[in-house]
């Protein structure tokens, strides 16, 4: 072990992220069903119980979203506050929803412009537009919608944005990757885009059916505008200071697989892993009664001995599995505090089946 | 020198070149001297063998079992994996400015003296016929006498006409050359020249030729081959 390791050794716990002022994007991530969106909505709000001066805002980008049953609350397309927390708003990225919006925009634009025919009618008018219909199939449209999303947050930080921190549910872990890897695709997309005008665009002025209702200058500053933005997006993803990711797992195999996938892509991409979550832990030594509790317990400390190895440098926070859901805001307020403070199953035993049960 | 050495020797570069295009013994022995020092081949080789290992090993035990040291060994995979990739990306360059070099040296050798020696003793007889009205009248006198000349020659004899004529000097405005009377060995090696190179092209094109794989097949056999190299 080398000299730093010795002196350094990661706390268990959350508190560094929980107390940490510079955070402005938090991702929270891993494989399907190992409790993604319970960590999220804890870590969301720990942040905003221990930060009650900040504002934060907690989005799932999973297109199977769970953050209105896991508050026990409905929330949509835009951001809204927390039934009993003030300082934290949630919001579920709705790909359908967000291109109906998208639609009926361009539909009202050209019903002021008045209608031209042609393709972009049959596109855009009509029942939904055949535009709403494809762009709803497309692959990727769900990380395209949240990548817009974060561009809109990047656009107000300079206007003063009404939240410091977002805090991402994301998707399992293959959407999460090609989200992150977007900011990346479309600066280089961009790039060869801008090469493109450049080349072709005096030929395309010279068409003028082709240009009609298509300002080239226009749209080559949009370009200019959406790379500056991207690049920005890309410059505080790989900050350290800014942009951390949680991940999120269980003590068993193919989550532990996905996981070390998923620290090294993220690491490929230097973005900043530092905490790991591990969620749905039996502690069922001696006294428990439950053989197959005891049994799991075996195989998940089994893992637990690899992960402390493997990850000796991060925060490894041990969380219980309780006998009921983790739902509602004080069932997520109880939970989350063993995020802050970490869980001894030997004194918080009573975590496991005190939550409240009535949704 | 001799025709027959002439002849003899311009056959050996003609040989020597062909089979160097085809089999690239210059280029090989160049690199098995100089580039088989090179440091990042070197390293690079250095690595396979310890990606092979380390792939054996981790192949011997079990991820589930033991996923910690399934894991670190995978982890020191990839690491070796992306360290391959960057020196594979330096010796193309080296692979590139080497090949370049290599193209030099062969035509040092090779290519150049050939076509000096062909250029200088082009003209040597090496048959002569001991009548000259066996080859005589068959093309009009001038273009027999250019034949003599050769191809080289032609641009050489107007040249000294041109400055005949300008110097007034008779001796040089004639054409002045006589018509030869035998078969030179510039001729004679641009003739075997092409039937040889038409019989190695047939002999090259059927026992050397390969059969395509089909693209369907080729990636199954190339992970078969890394099984193979790892087992």
């Amino acid at each position: 072990m080398s000299d730093f390791e010795e002196e350094f050794t990661a706390e268990p716990n959350l508190k560094e992220l929980i107390n940490s002022d510079t955070y402005k994007w938090i991702f929270v991530g891993g494989k399907g069903g190992v409790g993604k969106t319970t960590t999220s909505s804890s870590i969301a709000i720990q942040l905003a119980l221990k930060n009650p001066h900040k504002n934060y805002l907690l989005i799932s980008t999973d297109p199977a979203h769970n953050l209105s049953d896991a508050f026990g609350e409905k929330f949509g397309k835009d951001a809204k506050k927390v039934t009993g927390l003030n300082n934290l708003s949630c919001m579920e990225i709705d790909p359908s929803a967000a291109m109906k919006d998208i639609n009926d925009m361009a539909v009202s634009k050209q019903g002021e412009e008045g209608s031209t025919g042609g393709i972009s009618d049959l596109l855009n008018g009509g029942n939904g537009g055949m535009l709403g219909e494809l762009t709803g199939s497309i692959p990727g449209i769900d990380e395209a919608l949240s990548f817009m999303e974060v561009m809109k947050h990047i656009k107000k930080q300079g206007e003063g944005s009404e939240f410091d921190t977002i805090i991402f549910d994301t998707a399992p872990t293959g959407h999460t990757l090609r989200f992150l890897q977007l900011p990346t695709t479309l600066s280089k997309l961009l790039d060869t885009f801008g090469g493109l005008t450049k080349s072709l665009g005096p030929m395309m002025n010279s068409f003028g059916a082709l240009g009609k209702g298509m300002d080239l200058n226009a749209m080559n500053k949009q370009m200019e505008e959406l790379k500056t933005n991207v690049e920005i997006i890309r410059d505080q993803f790989t900050n350290p200071d800014l942009t951390t990711f949680v991940c999120v797992c269980i003590s068993e195999f193919l989550s532990l697989y996905e996981t070390e996938r998923l620290i090294q892509e993220l690491i490929s991409y230097d973005m900043d892993v530092s905490n790991i979550v591990i969620n749905q832990l039996l502690y069922a030594d001696g006294d428990d009664e439950c053989k197959r509790c005891q049994a799991r317990w075996k195989m998940q400390k089994k893992y637990l001995e690899e992960i402390n190895d493997l990850y000796e440098l991060y925060h490894l926070v041990k969380m219980p599995l309780c006998a009921g859901e983790v739902r509602g805001l004080d069932n997520l307020k109880k939970f989350s505090s063993f995020l802050y403070d970490e869980y001894d199953p030997k004194t918080n035993n009573d975590l496991v089946f005190s939550l409240k049960h009535d949704f | 020198m001799e025709p027959n050495t002439i002849l003899l020797l311009l056959f050996t570069f003609f040989i020597l070149q062909k089979i160097n295009n085809k089999f690239h013994i210059i280029a090989f022995l160049i690199n098995r001297v100089i580039f088989s020092n090179n440091a990042t081949l070197k390293e690079i080789l250095a690595l396979n063998k310890e990606y092979i290992d380390i792939k054996k090993e981790q192949d011997s035990i079990s991820a589930q079992d033991q996923y910690g040291k399934w894991t670190k060994l995978n982890r020191k995979l990839d690491a070796i994996t992306a360290k391959k990739a960057t020196l594979n990306t330096k010796l193309d360059q080296i692979t590139k400015e080497n090949s370049a070099k290599v193209k030099k040296i062969e035509n040092f050798i090779i290519k150049y003296p050939f076509i000096a020696l062909k250029m200088y003793y082009g003209k040597t007889l090496i048959f002569q016929f001991e009548h000259k009205s066996a080859i005589s009248r068959v093309l009009p006198d001038f273009l027999e006498q250019i034949c003599t000349v050769g191809f080289v020659g032609i641009p050489k004899t107007f040249i000294k006409m041109l400055l005949g004529f300008i110097r007034n000097d008779s001796s040089l405005s004639e054409f002045g050359y006589k018509k030869g009377n035998g078969v030179s060995i510039g001729i004679l090696f641009y003739c075997l020249e092409s039937v040889i190179s038409e019989f190695l092209g047939l002999f090259s094109n059927n026992v050397f030729s390969t059969i395509e794989v089909p693209e369907s097949l080729k990636k199954g056999v190339n992970n078969n081959n890394v099984h193979e190299s790892l087992d």
